[in-house]
């Protein structure tokens, strides 16, 4: 887990102290929109995983991601 | 760099990338490409970018679209747009993308996809309309996306969930591409390659292996060194300068090159061919004076690491390329020494000609030495020189002889194309240019001299020769042509100013030499100089007539 957070604060641009699983998305400036569409692609291309599109709206934090990876 | 990046698809991540390096004008929402070009918002206009992107994507340029000739049409627009913001932008760089339009529709198997007509259409209109347009370039879209192929370089995903087309890597890609692009775009290029011999241009050792063992032939590891002398010779067409630096004997290496059926590089493409037993470092200083240039218009291939660090060392000026460490990757590496360092957007005709004027020039010189007074030597040579007021279709050489030109320069001021556009446009400017011939040859356009008017007084802002024919009083000559001119017009004094770089010493007593009176000198060793019209010359030597065309 912590290096998934580490993968994303890289990502973000942002230090890792200030992720956590229950960070929400837009509750950090550096998390919006287009940045959403970028962890979906990323997480993808890291963890070999499939994000569907149609569940990409009921992602609210980064737990909703690791979900992705740590089921799997 | 300031660059703005209008798209017709969403390319906000594109942009993000770019930030961390440049400045980057935000379009406000995507698919504004075309109002910015039709009428580009004064957003637009007060970040006054250098560098203008239009990458558009092929099928959202199309979509809605259903017959071939409709989307010709929409083609054309397209184009039409493009052209009519490069006019608006004329100092800018205009870089339009060629387009790609991934297959799609569902068609028959025998059918020839439509796309490919279409994709094909662009580049044909495109192209007219770079050849039309000096300030917009081709990016080449298309190639990106081949070599990364479709299915890496676009993204359903992206696309239907935030109307982005491109993958995460291929806008990295894509990104990347760019910088290379405008670096290509905004860096000198250089002007001779070095090359060393065995196991460079030929496997093997000549010295060893003979006439009949050194590898170079049309398959297996020959073709290696074939289809890098291949990619070589392509350079040297596009106005680059070969020579040869290599420990071998010279009879040897003739042979080879004259006679081995393999070689696709003969003698005649090598501007100099130094095979001998001293260091490479002295050869290559040598070369330089031969030459006329400077270190730093060279470039050196060599497989062996003590010779290159041998010039890294005692040249630094000199860049040394890193060998691949496997000779299958060599002719790549010629493709990417060719981008790095000897990019040209476009080709002059002095460009095409220019092995060619660099051998006439070493034969002169060797006349040189066989006659007694440089004027005997000058008045031997028939010089003609022919000036006249620049003509758009000397646009891009002049501009590149303002770029390139680093002794023979008054100033030292660089203008592009579009700049060149703008100082002549202005009233009472004047860009002029002078061709040199002589009986051994054609030197092209060689002289810029930019001067502007102002009632009875003319200021010269740029004075510049290419230092091919430096040392022939064809300064003289045509400053008193141009002189001549003004003094007609009914000018009286002329002013000008000497500015010192680091390489223009050959030009530091040029215009007291020209009899200019020195005004001033100031902190910075900026000398500041008038000529009344009317006052005897006593020092230039006018050698020879100048012809107004």
């Amino acid at each position: 887990m912590d290096k998934f957070l580490k993968f994303l604060a890289e990502i973000m641009e942002v230090n890792v102290e200030n992720l956590s699983l229950q960070t929400e998305y837009q509750s950090i400036p550096q998390w919006d929109s287009l940045m959403h569409l970028r962890i979906v692609a990323e997480i993808e291309e890291k963890y070999g995983v499939e994000i569907p599109i149609d569940e990409v709206p009921d992602i609210k934090t980064l737990g909703d991601f690791y979900k992705y990876i740590s089921n799997e | 760099m300031k660059i703005a990046i209008l798209s017709n698809v969403n390319l906000d991540l594109l942009i993000q990338a770019l930030s961390k390096h440049n400045e980057v004008y935000h379009q406000a929402g995507y698919g504004q490409w075309i109002q910015e070009a039709i009428n580009p918002s004064d957003h637009l206009r007060s970040f006054n970018p250098e560098a203008i992107f239009i990458l558009l994507d092929g099928s959202a340029l199309l979509d809605g679209i259903d017959s071939i000739n409709e989307a010709k049409q929409e083609m054309i627009n397209a184009i039409h747009y493009c052209e009519n913001l490069a006019s608006l932008f004329s100092s800018t760089m205009i870089f339009v993308s060629n387009i790609d339009i991934a297959p799609k529709e569902i068609i028959a198997g025998d059918r020839i996809r439509p796309e490919h007509n279409l994709m094909n259409f662009w580049e044909n209109e495109l192209e007219n309309c770079i050849h039309n347009n000096t300030n917009i370039h081709l990016f080449d879209l298309r190639l990106l996306i081949e070599e990364f192929g479709r299915h890496n370089f676009y993204s359903d995903k992206m696309w239907y969930m935030g109307s982005i087309p491109y993958s995460i890597k291929g806008i990295s890609g894509l990104a990347d591409a760019i910088m290379m692009k405008i670096q290509a775009h905004t860096s000198t290029r250089k002007k001779v390659l070095i090359l060393d011999l065995d196991n460079t241009l030929w496997g093997g050792v000549l010295g060893e292996d003979g006439f009949d063992g050194i590898e170079i032939s049309r398959s297996l590891i020959g073709a290696v060194y074939r289809d890098t002398q291949l990619r070589i010779k392509e350079l040297a067409r596009s106005g680059i300068l070969l020579a040869i630096v290599s420990k071998n004997d010279r009879d040897d290496v003739l042979h080879v090159l004259d006679e081995h059926p393999q070689m696709v590089l003969r003698s005649k493409d090598f501007v100099c061919i130094y095979a001998n037993w001293d260091s490479k470092v002295n050869n290559i200083v040598n070369l330089a004076n031969t030459l006329n240039l400077g270190l730093d218009s060279f470039v050196f291939l060599d497989d062996n690491p003590v010779e290159r660090e041998a010039v890294r060392r005692a040249l630094p000026e000199v860049t040394v390329v890193d060998f691949p460490k496997d000779v299958a990757n060599l002719p790549g590496t010629i493709q990417k020494i060719a981008e790095r360092y000897f990019f040209a957007a476009r080709l002059t005709k002095e460009d095409v000609l220019k092995t060619n004027q660099y051998q006439q020039e070493i034969k002169r010189q060797a006349a040189l030495e066989n006659v007694l007074s440089i004027e005997d030597y000058l008045v031997s040579l028939q010089i003609k020189v022919v000036l006249e007021e620049m003509k758009n279709e000397q646009l891009e050489r002049v501009a590149q002889l303002t770029q390139k030109t680093n002794q023979f320069n008054l100033v030292t001021r660089r203008y592009s194309a579009e700049q060149l556009i703008a100082y002549k446009e202005k009233k009472d400017n004047h860009i002029y240019v002078a061709t040199v011939s002589d009986r051994y040859g054609d030197s092209g356009l060689v002289f810029v001299l930019m001067i502007s008017e102002n009632g009875d007084k003319a200021k010269i802002d740029n004075l510049l020769m290419s230092c091919r024919v430096m040392g022939r009083y064809i300064e003289d000559a045509v400053i008193a042509a141009v002189e001549e001119k003004l003094m007609e017009k009914g000018i009286t004094q002329i002013a000008a100013q000497y500015i010192p770089t680091e390489k223009n010493k050959p030009v530091k007593d040029l215009m007291e030499r020209l009899d200019y009176q020195l005004v001033s000198t100031d902190e910075n060793n900026i000398k500041t100089y008038i000529r009344y019209l009317e006052k005897e010359c006593s020092q230039r030597k006018v050698l020879f007539e100048v012809k107004w065309r």
